[in-house]
């Protein structure tokens, strides 16, 4: 917008020079330049945007969200068993394998990738929900 | 001990790329998944690191076929 308004200034300039002696092309180059000058605020403002606010996942929209993901999980025998505290296998009746499905689905959930490592520590709703929060770019 | 769980992760490994493969599967992701947990469920009692060396080689073969569409039943 800028560069547009300068060029036009610098032509309109170039055309008024051999019609007109020096002193009278100055000021019309002088009024369209303080012309632009009002109008690129406006527009430059419109593309400053914020990236820096953490997205603000709380303790308990992530204990929902991974209780909802097993309560829709067939292999969960008893749901009545579903709270914030219980572990995969001892108190849901999930084998290894399962508990290999469920961090899948928490990872697309949140849309992260859990590496093996963690992954394999990942054996209880509880200790899901910390790692979620330890996670920034979690969603 | 070592080795034990880096054969573990390998296996958790095939199994994530075959369940992950399994979405496409013809007769649909529902029939797949418990053949699949099936399939390795009945090898889990493998104690000998060259047998579950061939499980895994054999996740593998069906892997590649799996991923060629070709039908191979898995169980």
């Amino acid at each position: 917008m800028f560069r547009t308004a300068i060029l036009r200034t610098a032509r309109a300039a170039s055309r008024a020079a051999p019609r007109f002696q020096t002193p009278i092309a100055r000021p019309a180059a002088r009024s369209s330049l303080f012309q632009s000058k009002q109008i690129t605020p406006a527009i430059s403002f419109q593309s400053v945007r914020c990236y820096s606010a953490p997205t603000g996942l709380s303790k308990d929209e992530v204990e929902g969200r991974i209780l909802d993901l097993l309560k829709n999980f067939d292999k969960v025998s008893d749901a009545s068993k579903l709270s914030p505290s219980s572990h995969f296998s001892n108190d849901l009746g999930l084998d290894s394998l399962d508990t290999v499905e469920v961090v899948m689905a928490i990872e697309e959930e949140f849309s992260i990738e859990i590496p093996d490592k963690e992954a394999d520590a990942i054996h209880s709703i509880d200790k899901a929900v910390s790692y979620i929060l330890s996670q920034p770019d979690a969603h | 001990m070592a080795s034990n769980a880096c054969l573990r992760h390998e296996v958790i490994r095939i199994y994530k790329e075959l369940l992950y493969l399994g979405r496409e599967y013809p007769l649909g992701y529902d029939y797949f998944r418990p053949r699949l947990h099936k399939a390795f469920a009945s090898q889990a009692g493998l104690q000998d690191e060259e047998q579950i060396r061939q499980g895994i080689k054999r996740a593998e073969f069906v892997k590649k076929g799996e991923s060629s569409n070709t039908l191979v039943a898995c169980v």
